[in-house]
This record gives C-alpha cells, structure tokens and sequence, in this order.
C-alpha cells in the first residue's frame, strides 16, 4: 500500500471536483503548519485511483441504512453553486492559442469561467439596475429578500436543485433584453428563451420543497410579461411539462437532455418561422452509464452511482462547417458539433456539445439558404440547441454570456445578424449571468 | 466539516493526524522500516525521536520548540529534586516543575477562558489574546507531570539523558491524543524491549481497528448527530434530540477509544506496552464503575496525584472530589460547560459512595443500567453543548418542554436512514471480541487456524474500507474530537 500510495501516477485530473494542488513552497507557509496541511491534502487527494476511493466510499455509505425516498443535502453556504462549476472542456489547452489544430488533447479544467456569486437567486432587494429603471427600484423595495440555499434534492432516483426564484431580478433581465432590442436595428428579431430548471417538473413529491414548485413558471411568466414588443417570447414551459415523463432533463446532471433541448429548438424555429428537421431525420447515438455533475453535488450519492442513466444525443445528419474560435472570434479550427469526451471525465458528457463552454462558434449550414443568420446568447443549457438548427439558418453564431469578450451590438449589425436568441436556464436569468448579458449588451 | 469551531479549537494543524492517507501509508511505514532495520534500542530511540518531532512539526513547525523546551526544563528540574533528595530544594524544584508545566498548560489553553471570565464579571471589554493550542498539550503536560512527582515520589529515578525524557514526552503515538502514559509504565522498555513478529501483528490489528472506529464508526455516528441537532436544535424534535445525544455519546467513545487504540497499537509495533485506556466503559454497572473504564490513564492521573494527595486533609472529603471533579471537567475545554460536565458526574459518584458500595451491588441490575446510562448519556448532553442556550434548548427538548414535536417523518426518516450504523455501534458497545475469543479458546486448532485466517481477511477488508473513505473525505476533514485537548 505504501508503494501504492507513493509511487503510483498522481490522480491527475477529478471530473467530479478540483483536486487540491502541490502547495507551493515558501519559509512562511513552512513555519505556520500550511504547507504541511496542504501537502497532506495534496497528496490524499491525488491518490492513484482516487475516483474509485470515492465510489467505494460512496457504496459503503449507501449501506448505512435504509435510504428515504426523498434525500435533501444541505450544503455550506461556501459550497460551490452547481450551475457555476462547469465540467471539463474537451480540446482547450492551457495556453490560450490553440495552434494545436488537429488533436483532440486531454485538458486541465478551465476554471476561470467562475461567477462571483451563485446564480439561483440574489439575496438583496437592491434595485439591480442603478439608472433609469424607476419601475424596478420601486418594486425592490416592496419585495422581501430571497433566501438562498445551496441545498440539492434527491427524490427517488432524481437529482435536482432547487429554483427559489426572484421576480424582480426576472424583470430586471427582461429590461436588459428591451434595452439592447431598442438599440439595434429593429428589422432584427430579438427573442427569449428562458429553461426552466428540473425542478420545475419534478419536485412537487418532495415533502420539504414542494412549495417551490410554482416559482420557476412564476419568474418566467414575469420575465415574458415584462419583454417589450421588441422581444419575442419563445414559451417553451408548457410544452416541456407535456412531456416531462419522457426523458427530457437528466437525473445525475444539471443539465437537460438532447430531447428536451428538441422540443424548445422546434419552438423556436417555429416562433422564428424557419425550417426545422423532425428528430427522425437525425442520428440517435446512445452512451449508457453516465453519472453527471449531481453525483458531486449530492456529495457523492450511491443512488446516483447505481442508477447511471443513459446519454442521448441527437446529430444531423446534413452537412455544415463548424469553426471555434476564441472569446474574441479569433483563432479558429473546425470540428465536428459534438466532441468525445473520454472515460476519465465521466461526469462531464456534457461538454460533448461544442465542447462545453470554452468556445465561440460560428457554424455555416451545408443546405440552408434562407438568408437567416442567428446569434444564440446563452448559458450552458443552450448548447444542447445548437444541433438543431444546422437547417433553419445560414448562420450561427453561439457565444456565452460568460466568456464571450465581444460586444453583441456591434457583432450584429458586423455579421449583418438576422435574429438573436437570448436562451439561458432559469437561475441564470436571475442570477448574476444577467450581468454578464448587460455588459456584452452595452 | 468540523464539528465546531470554538475558541479552544483556533490554530491547531489538521495535518498529519492518524486517521490520514499521508501518516498511514507514508510516515508511518517508512517509521516502521527503518525502525526495525535498526537493531539497536539506542537507535531505534533516536529514529523514534526524530519521526515524533517530525509528526509534531508537520502539525506545528514552531511549537515543536515548546515540546522540546518543556522536556528540556523538566528534565533539569527532575534532576535537581533528585540530587537534592531530603532537603528542601527537592521541594523547590518539584514546585518550580509544576509551575512552570501548570502555566504553560494554563497559558496556552485558558487564556482566552479567563479573559472572557474576566470580561463577564467586571464588566470590561479585554479582547482576545488569541493564542494558538499547541498539540497534545494537555497530554503530554500530565505526562510530565506524572513524571517530576513520581521522581519526587521516590517512584522513579530521574532520567539521567535528555534524549531517553524526550522520548519518552514526545512519542508520537500516544503524543497528540493519550492515553496518559505513565514514566513508570515504560521506563524499563525505554533500554529494553523487543519486537516480534506478533507484536507487528498484534500492534497493527489494533491500530486497524482503532482506526475503523474512528473512521467508519465514529465519524458515521457524527453525520448522525449532526443531522439530529441541525439549526442549533431550532427543529429537533423530542426523539430526535434523544437518539442525536445517544448517538453524540457513542461517538464520543468510539472516536477517543479508536484513537487510543491506535496509540497502543503503534506503541506495540515498537515494543512498547501501555496500559488500555478503554474497558468497555457502556457496560459499567454504576457511574464509579464508569469512571474506571472510561479514559482510565485520565482518571488515574486525577486519582493518584490530585484526590489523594491530601489538600484539604483527610475529613474533607467532599472539597476534594470537587477539585478533582472540576479540574476533570476544566481539562476537557475551556468551558463552563466542561466544568458543569465534571461536577455533575462528580455528585452522582458522591451519591453513589454515601448510598456505598453493597447497597449498590444488591440493587438489581436492570435498574442500575438504566440509571447509569440515563446519567451518562444526559452527561453527553452538557459536554456538547457550549453555548449555554443550547444546552437549555437540550434540556428542555429531553423532556418535551420546548415546545417542538415529540416525533417527525424527518426524524423517522434520519433514524432509518442511519439504521445500520446505530446498530453496529451499539453491538460495538459490547465486549463481543474479548466474548469470541473466549469461547473459540476451547476449539479445535484447525478451527482455530481457520479463524485466525478469517480475521486477518477481515482486518484487511476494514483496512480498504478505511482507505476508501478517508480518500473520499479528505477534503472535509473529520478531525478528532479530543485533540483540541
């Protein structure tokens, strides 16, 4: 075991957590215990084969007794969000300019995509837009604070966060989309789209949060009502709840699927009078035993780990271009839509659209030729979209609020922008990812 | 996720505690290997000296200067009341020892505690001095302690090298969390011990098992009353406070006798024997009896150096069990409600000695075990709870008069949820291997061989598990709940 623990390879990369790095060395950290501290951290962390550890640990857990249906892990205010952390991106290399065009290269977690705070809710009533947004100051003020909780839920085999909400900041990103509608040129389409978290379908069972269970469809319809006639509305709640008996969000992930992202893009395209291929025209790939991002954030759940669920995707089959560039649209390579993501990463299949977040991409269909160039704004939630409309544009391009270091204003009327479709989850339309959009909007 | 944080806890090192992948299969092979590729005491002493400072330094680089410098002042002065036996000076030395032993213990520890004394009585605002405990102070002070008296006693001869005291202060094993290893317990085996194959084998069986209380049981148990006592015990329910107590009073037990065992495990991988520290304290019949399985090398101390040592003259009796009795609470944490734990054990002994010793050996044993384990675990309850509103909202919890549910589906749900852990405590509770052993004596030696192999599968099966978990929670320590001592 002692050659084991010393000698074997450092557990290198942990999809399921930041594994804790060689301390560095110096005479004051020496003298105060901490790199004694850290380094024994360090070196338990990156034990060869640390993920088995956790699964076994995670197992023995399990037979402490009999699991109740409904399963809520609290967690530390200091805990890491789970919309925040985002999973390991295929292909990106640490040093900024991918000159390395042709591999597909294992890659350290790119993790200077963090928010400053959470993005479930804002806890301050301060009014979010300091100018001239009156009708907002004076809502703040009447509503209460909203609480915020970091704790996740399990109900029977499924995973999910909890959507608290705030109607005023769902107002308040609305007002953002109005503002930028209002500045560009009005011959261009703006829309919203905002996903609802899992939750919303599926947590009305739960004993101690059902009373949540209105808040997303209350933020979204609040958002829809507050859009000025410049905004489209792309109402997507009612048809993903037709059909949340199918598997159209992930139960170990925070994502939803392929199939859910389906049913929003063939609204969309039908909001935006485009074409849209049915799902039959695309190839079904199936990849069993996948046990996402939740498996962390349950701190490590054996339901989870028993019950892995199958990922779905869904490909077309006509043909386009797709380039990723960087957050400045520079420094391209073309790749295919989906990437592999390999076995070590297990928790982060996700990424396998666009390669997660780390990229712009602009994709040039092989068959459209209406004339329609897109622009998706998004959070991580619309990258599952993107597949679907190879056919109903000319052109997208998807960027992430986040990252993304361009402005959008002039990037539309540059790429000479037909439609631009704000599509983000529900925690990040009253999160801080409103900042992000605000800023790229300016 | 440490259990909380309180002012006795601030500046202590996580690093490098027994329960940790590093000590386990890093620091303490390599002890090992080189220990026993040197042949000689004499070495093998200055390895283990040097792996105690090392183990020390790695949690406290500076304060291992302190360690050192006790032992070294300790050491002059056990000398001096050694050559200065029948006159006065002995006298001189014994006191300056104690004081200076006495001090740094009280520095270190009960600074703050006195300041905040200080602050409530008179009204004052002193703020903190906010000194760091160094490791193990409280043990391995008592263990000095034991020593200078016991020189002084006549008990002992005075070390005449340095580096066999310094040995003897800072081995590692029993160092950071006891037991309280007496001077005269090891003083022949300092020059003179071996070790053999089942020494190896008997050392490192313990150290397993004390390990897997610690981390399977112990911090289990923990996640359990954690659960039970959530939001300052705003929501806990009647039952919910009851099994959260029994629960907290197991994992009390389970994570300090898993850590002794340890300490006597790695003491027999050297050749060291010390004395058990744990006698299966839960199946005591009395609270006397308690108090003699439970963290024996503690009581002892208390017995033999502080309750007969005759302060307050033989008639008073009951002055001394209160010294003793608040000096046992006041070491456990700078806190009145370790004072309040201490006294309150300290009435009920009291009764038991004025109700006397026949009386209590005829009284029939149902009752008496429900009594003493009302008392104990009641006990518990005050050593938990420092905030004194907590411990009021315990109390009051404990007898349905706070005004929260007797019973809930959550509290249903945790108790379930924790089924299997509560029962493999409390069947540990009892002294099941000392039962096996004793009735396998009889079997054939085939059996007996086959059951030596089951063991040994066993013992490596708890080992993985161990690794398992203490990779997993590597991040979120479960540190040692006396090691703030």
């Amino acid at each position: 075991m002692f050659c084991f623990c010393v000698f074997f390879p450092r557990t290198e990369e942990s999809d399921n957590s930041t594994l804790k790095e060689f301390p560095t060395f110096s005479f004051a950290t020496l003298m105060n215990g901490d790199f004694f501290s850290d380094f024994s951290a360090w070196f338990t962390d990156t034990v060869c084969l640390r993920d088995r550890f956790v699964d076994i640990n995670a197992k023995f857990r399990d037979y402490f007794g009999i699991t109740p249906h409904e399963q809520v892990i609290i967690r530390d205010e200091s805990d890491t969000d789970v919309s925040e952390d985002e999973p390991w991106t295929p292909g990106v290399s640490e040093s900024d300019s991918s000159s390395d065009m042709s591999e597909i290269s294992k890659a350290p977690e790119t993790s200077d995509t963090s928010q400053p705070d959470d993005s479930s809710a804002d806890t301050s009533s301060t009014p979010p837009n300091e100018s001239s947004e009156t009708s907002i100051s004076e809502i703040s003020q009447a509503e209460k604070p909203v609480e915020v909780v970091n704790d996740v839920l399990i109900i029977g085999t499924r995973a999910m966060e909890i959507y608290y909400g705030s109607e005023e900041n769902a107002k308040a990103f609305a007002a953002i989309l109005n503002k930028f509608a209002a500045k560009i040129d009005e011959d261009v389409n703006v829309y919203s789209m905002v996903v609802p978290k899992a939750c919303a379908f599926y947590i009305s069972e739960s004993k101690k949060y059902s009373k949540y269970a209105g808040r997303s469809l209350r933020d979204i319809n609040t958002l829809s009502g507050a859009l000025s006639s410049a905004v489209t509305d792309v109402p997507i709640y009612s048809i993903l709840e037709s059909h949340k008996d199918e598997e159209i969000y992930y139960r170990t992930d925070h994502h939803w699927t392929g199939l859910g992202a389906y049913y929003a893009a063939e609204k969309f395209a039908q909001t935006a009078g485009v074409d849209f291929t049915p799902l039959s025209s695309y190839t079904k790939k199936v990849r069993t035993g996948y046990v996402g991002t939740m498996y962390k954030y349950t701190n490590y759940s054996a339901t989870l780990l028993n019950n892995p669920e199958d990922f779905v995707t869904y490909a077309p089959t006509s043909s386009y271009v797709a380039t990723f560039y960087d957050q400045k649209l520079q420094n391209g390579r073309t790749h295919d839509l989906f990437w592999y993501v390999d076995d070590d990463h297990r928790s982060s299949w996700y990424s396998t659209y666009l390669a997660g977040d780390a990229y712009s991409v602009v994709i040039k269909s092989g068959t459209c030729t209406n004339g329609r160039k897109l622009l998706i704004v998004k959070d991580s939630y619309g990258n599952a979209l993107v597949p679907y409309f190879v056919d109903s544009f000319e052109e997208i391009y998807v960027v992430d609020a986040r990252v993304f270091s361009l402005s959008l204003t002039s990037l539309v009327s540059e790429k000479d922008i037909t439609d631009v479709l704000f599509a983000e989850c529900a925690y990040s339309a009253v999160g801080a990812y409103r900042n992000n959009v605000e800023a790229l909007t300016e | 996720m440490q259990e909380r944080k309180d002012s006795t806890c601030k500046g202590i090192g996580v690093a490098l505690f027994f329960a940790d992948i590093l000590f386990l299969y890093c620091f303490l092979p390599l002890c090992v290997g080189i220990y026993l590729a040197v042949k000689k005491t004499r070495n093998r002493n200055f390895v283990l000296i040097i792996f105690s400072l090392l183990f020390y330094a790695f949690g406290e680089p500076l304060m291992v200067l302190l360690l050192v410098a006790s032992a070294f002042v300790n050491f002059l002065l056990a000398k001096a009341i050694a050559a200065n036996r029948g006159n006065g000076y002995a006298k001189a030395a014994l006191a300056a020892a104690l004081i200076y032993d006495i001090g740094m213990l009280g520095i270190f520890k009960y600074t703050d505690f006195v300041i905040d004394n200080i602050n409530a009585l008179s009204g004052l605002s002193i703020e903190h001095a906010g000194i760091a405990l160094p490791l193990g102070i409280s043990f391995y002070t008592f263990q000095i302690i034991s020593y200078v008296i016991d020189v002084y006693w006549e008990k002992v001869d005075a070390q005449k090298h340095f580096s066999k005291l310094l040995l003897y202060i800072s081995l590692f094993p029993q160092l950071v969390a006891g037991p309280i290893v007496r001077y005269s317990t090891i003083e022949e085996e300092i020059d003179n011990r071996t070790v053999s194959i089942s020494d190896l084998s008997a050392g490192a069986t313990r150290l397993i098992i004390g390990l897997s209380k610690k981390v399977l049981i112990a911090n289990s148990l923990n996640l359990l009353v954690q659960e039970c006592f959530t939001d300052k015990l705003s929501g806990a329910t009647v039952v919910g406070t009851w099994v959260g107590v029994i629960a907290y009073s197991m994992y009390v037990y389970f994570d300090f006798s898993g850590y002794s065992d340890m300490a006597i495990g790695m003491g027999r991988m050297f050749g060291f024997h010390f004395d058990e520290n744990f006698r299966y304290p839960f199946m005591c019949r009395s609270i006397t009896e308690f108090w003699q399985r439970w963290h024996i090398s503690l009581g002892s101390f208390f017995r033999d150096y502080l309750l007969y040592v005759p302060l307050f003259g033989k008639r008073r009796q009951v002055l001394s069990l209160f010294l003793v009795w608040f000096t046992t609470g006041l070491w456990h944490g700078a806190s009145w409600n370790y004072v309040l734990w201490g006294l309150y054990f300290g009435v009920f002994l009291f009764i038991e000695t004025k109700i006397g010793k026949k009386r209590l050996k005829n009284a029939p044993s149902v009752l008496m075990h429900f009594y003493n384990k009302l008392v104990i675990i009641v006990g518990f309850g005050i050593f938990r709870f420092e905030n004194m509103k907590e411990l009021g909202v315990f109390f009051k919890n404990l007898i349905a008069a706070g005004g929260n549910a007797f019973i809930t589906t959550e509290t249903c749900d945790t108790i379930l949820k924790y089924l299997t852990v509560i029962a493999v405590a409390v069947i540990a509770c009892f002294p099941v291997v000392p039962y096996i052993k004793k009735r396998v004596e009889n079997l054939s030696s085939r059996a007996q061989g086959t059951l030596v192999l089951a063991s040994t599968a066993y013992t490596l099966a708890l080992m993985f598990i161990n690794t398992a978990v203490l990779v997993a929670t590597s991040s979120s320590n479960n540190p040692f709940l006396y090691w703030r001592f």
